[in-house]
């Protein structure tokens, strides 16, 4: 376990620095001038320089790559060029809109999803079946902003249950619920989406195993044979897909945070991207890195605890 | 029982006789005020270096300067006293004295407005490292201040409006010294000023709050909170707007949004100026455009009215000049050739290219402006000239555009209202792209240097005029750019809330807040 962990976070600290590498060259091979974006094109040649100066933008770039490294290594991301605020400040005032929203749809879409398969492939070949593929797929293939705009047409303006914007200025609990119930749903459809397919083609392949027939042969209630049996042999898939679209929710729920007017990893991603905020956008990187690995890491560690015959070497 | 029902019913009674007959408190008219901004977050909030719309429109709240456009106006004729309660300026106009209103105070307590802040605050707009726009005071010799209310400005030259430097508008913004040195980097987004309102909050990516400055001036604003929420995704902005969950929203200019937004009841659209004047700028030194009948023919090809009318007559009209028809000394008989795509084809032929030519144009991806590349490109095809565009996101586009990497150039500005500056930084050849003295000068236009300095220095306002004139004809007449379309920003808003002046235009981009703004009952 503990070998299994060293081997996990080396091969982390590679990733992260070739990803670090790569950003850095990938943000100023790309044409765009952050002093021009900050101070906009009615400022004048001596200001722009005296910015590119400040910024450090004026130096060699193996001089900018050195410093990058040397601060990266301390844990210091810098500045946002564009607000002058740490970068960890910037990331750390919206991560939590961004989990909050991520983990209340993962936990919707898998409470709604897992049923939703087990009943379609317990159905097999039946109406609730054909129904259920037919949500999902329309599930998977509906854009989320399209989802968004539309549930925000009917929740938001016809019915006026929830409000159109979904953060910031909510005193109460119930508030800040009202405001998470439409973005939540949004993303939450896509994950049940998922979900609801793995765990039918997961169901279905297992119910057709010798020991699903033994344990009705032995009299197993029809429940029993599918919540116990069949179901928690299924859960190594559907984890596995939970934790890879885990770290792709986190990075598409931009659309999300945009049409619902919400702070959040996705959008300040695009913002730095948009406005060449150089640190930003590379401190930004980096976290999803991060973020990408603990939850593979993390994926990887739940096997053992669903399976107790997964060994880590 | 009986007398138990007895009480009941006289403390109904009475409580019923009590609510009938209390006196009823008149309902208050609201007094916050929330925006929807086509904006992600804050930027910049010191007044120097405040360059997005955004940022510009806030700090006009926060922010005052020496003297003041008239609320809703961007004629420099408007201009009046705002800290300064009068001026007078030397014969030679090179050095300018102003009286400063006493008592004035900084929010929070950073006590009264004097002399020192107004020198500190100049000087800092005239140092390139503290200011985007210290190319505006170049021609700032020294600023002195006499005693704690006056204050004395000497220019080593002339330039063409004093009193528009000094306005509330870019570098003309007052910041309080003692709060600038106290708070150092985190001035941008802790701002002291001494307009009507004043930072609360600002939550990243949600929204920035103001609450009243009660000691303004002018007299405590009627407006007693704002929420500025940031909505930079249209359709979330117009639903919001639809949902009454912001009482005005950044618009769009677009013909079927104001139609949209129109059909709901008690919505009203203000368009404003400065009207961003869309050009299409020609890089003279390359060819085939070398040769003025080429350019000629581009220009007779493209059709500015149809551009406006397809973008909605009510904010959009036809370019007609160098500069935006706001601008002093504008004028409409600048020579701009007329809609011809005949005359195109025989210009293009007479020039040796009677089956036409293809070029190719860098073209932004910021919507406003692919739309009228489209229609161009339509435009010019009837002409025999293909157009062929090259979509570039726009930050990167602003790059290339500046690095020479496309002959033809489709910018859209709106710049202070005084024609030196549009003139200065895109046709003057100081400013053609590439040089150190850069600034937007893409079509390498060299042809009205003469008559923009002249006007800079001209003390006589009359003859100012008939130079600027007389470089919008040279300049329109060698064809180094063609005018297009006029654009003016829109913004859509409940009708009972009243600005508290006429909103005609707005040098900050966006609704001026006053002590005057209200919500009607």
């Amino acid at each position: 376990m503990v070998s299994f962990l060293a081997k996990r976070l080396g091969f982390a600290v590679i990733t992260l620095f070739c990803v670090l590498t790569l950003v850095f060259l990938l943000v100023r091979i790309l044409p765009g001038d952050p002093a021009l974006v900050i101070l906009g094109d009615q400022a004048s040649p001596e200001s722009l320089m005296a910015l590119r100066q400040r910024l450090g933008l004026d130096q060699p770039l193996p001089v900018q790559y050195a410093r990058f490294l040397m601060q990266s290594v301390q844990g210091d991301l810098g500045r946002s060029m564009i607000s002058g605020r740490p970068v960890m400040d910037e990331i750390l005032t919206v991560l939590p809109y961004t989990l909050e929203l991520t983990m209340a749809a993962l936990l919707l879409g898998a409470l709604l999803g897992v049923p939703a398969g087990v009943w379609a492939a317990v159905k097999r070949g039946r109406t609730p079946d054909y129904i259920l593929r037919f949500l999902s797929l329309v599930g998977l293939s509906l854009p989320a902003f399209v989802a968004a705009i539309v549930l925000l047409m009917v929740f938001a303006i016809q019915l006026r249950w929830f409000p159109v914007i979904s953060a910031g200025g909510a005193n109460t609990l119930a508030e800040r619920l009202r405001q998470m119930a439409l973005p939540t749903l949004a993303l939450a459809l896509i994950m049940m989406a998922y979900i609801t397919r793995v765990t039918r083609s997961a169901m279905l392949e297992v119910l057709s195993q010798d020991f699903i027939r033994t344990a009705r042969a032995k009299g197993a209630s029809p429940s029993r044979v599918i919540w116990n049996h069949a179901l928690g042999n299924c859960l190594i898939p559907i984890t596995t897909v939970v934790g890879l679209y885990l770290g792709i929710l986190i990075g598409n729920s931009v659309l999300t945070e945009i049409v619902f007017s919400r702070p959040g990893l996705g959008k300040l991603i695009l913002s730095a991207l948009t406005q060449r905020d150089y640190t930003l956008l590379q401190g930004m990187i980096v976290i999803y890195t991060l973020m990408v690995v603990v939850v593979n890491l993390l994926t990887d560690l739940t096997y053992g605890f669903l399976d107790p015959r997964v060994k880590y070497k | 029982m009986t007398k138990s029902i007895l009480t009941k019913t006289t403390l109904v009674a009475a409580v019923l006789a009590a609510v009938a007959f209390a006196p009823v408190p008149a309902r208050a008219a609201k007094t916050e005020l929330t925006l929807g901004a086509a904006s992600a977050d804050i930027g910049n909030l010191d007044p120097h270096f405040a360059a997005s719309t955004s940022d510009r429109t806030l700090v006009a709240w926060i922010f005052g300067a020496l003297v003041r456009f008239a609320p809703g106006s961007t004629d420099p004729a408007s201009i009046g006293p705002d800290l300064a309660e009068s001026w007078n300026a030397s014969d030679d106009g090179l050095v300018w004295t102003f009286k400063l209103r006493p008592g004035v105070q900084w929010h929070s307590g950073y006590g009264e407005v004097t002399a020192d802040d107004v020198v500190f605050s100049l000087d800092k707009s005239r140092d390139p490292k503290r200011s985007a726009f210290s190319g505006d005071y170049a021609a700032v010799a020294k600023v002195e201040a006499i005693d704690p209310l006056t204050v004395r400005i000497t220019f080593s030259s002339r330039v063409p409006s004093v009193l528009g430097l000094l306005a509330n508008y870019a570098g003309g913004f007052l910041v309080s010294k003692k709060a600038y040195e106290e708070r150092g980097a985190s001035f941008s987004r802790n701002p002291i000023g001494f307009g009507p309102f004043q930072v609360q909050s600002i939550a990243p990516g949600t929204a920035a709050n103001f609450i009243a400055n009660e000691g303004y001036f002018r007299g405590k604003p009627k407006l007693t909170k704002i929420t500025y929420r940031f909505l930079s995704n249209t359709a979330a902005r117009d639903l919001a707007f639809l949902a009454g969950e912001v009482d005005a929203a950044g618009g769009l200019t677009d013909k079927r949004w104001l139609q949209r937004t129109l059909a709901q009841p008690g919505t009203a659209v203000d368009s404003f100026d400065p009207a961003e004047l869309a050009m299409l700028h020609i890089n003279v030194t390359k060819p085939p455009f070398d040769d003025l009948r080429v350019r000629q023919a581009l220009a007779y090809a493209v059709d500015g009215a149809q551009i406006a009318d397809f973008r909605g007559p009510r904010f959009s009209r036809a370019g007609k000049s160098a500069v935006p028809s706001n601008n002093l000394g504008f004028t409409d008989k600048a020579g701009a050739l007329p809609h011809d795509p005949a005359k195109a084809k025989a210009l293009l032929a007479e020039a040796g290219y009677p089956k036409g030519i293809t070029v190719t144009m860098l073209s932004s991806q910021l919507p406003s402006l692919e739309t009228i590349a489209q229609i161009l490109q339509s435009q010019l095809a009837e002409a025999g000239i293909t157009l062929n565009l090259q979509p570039v996101e726009h930050a990167a586009w602003q790059q290339m555009i500046r690095k020479d990497l496309s002959a033809l150039v489709l910018y859209g500005a709106a710049r202070f209202p005084v024609p030196d500056y549009y003139l200065t930084q895109f046709f003057h050849s100081r400013s053609i792209v590439g040089k150190p003295t850069a600034a937007t000068n893409f079509s390498h236009c060299d042809v009205a240097d003469k008559q923009i300095e002249a006007a800079r220095v001209e003390v006589d306002s009359q003859k100012q005029i008939a130079f600027w004139q007389d470089a919008q004809k040279t300049i329109i007449g060698q064809v180094c750019a063609i005018p297009l379309t006029e654009t003016r920003d829109v913004w859509a808003r409940k009708e009972k809330l009243q600005w508290g002046f006429k909103f005609e235009g707005s040098m900050s981009l966006g609704p001026l807040l006053t002590e005057q703004t209200y919500f009607a009952d």
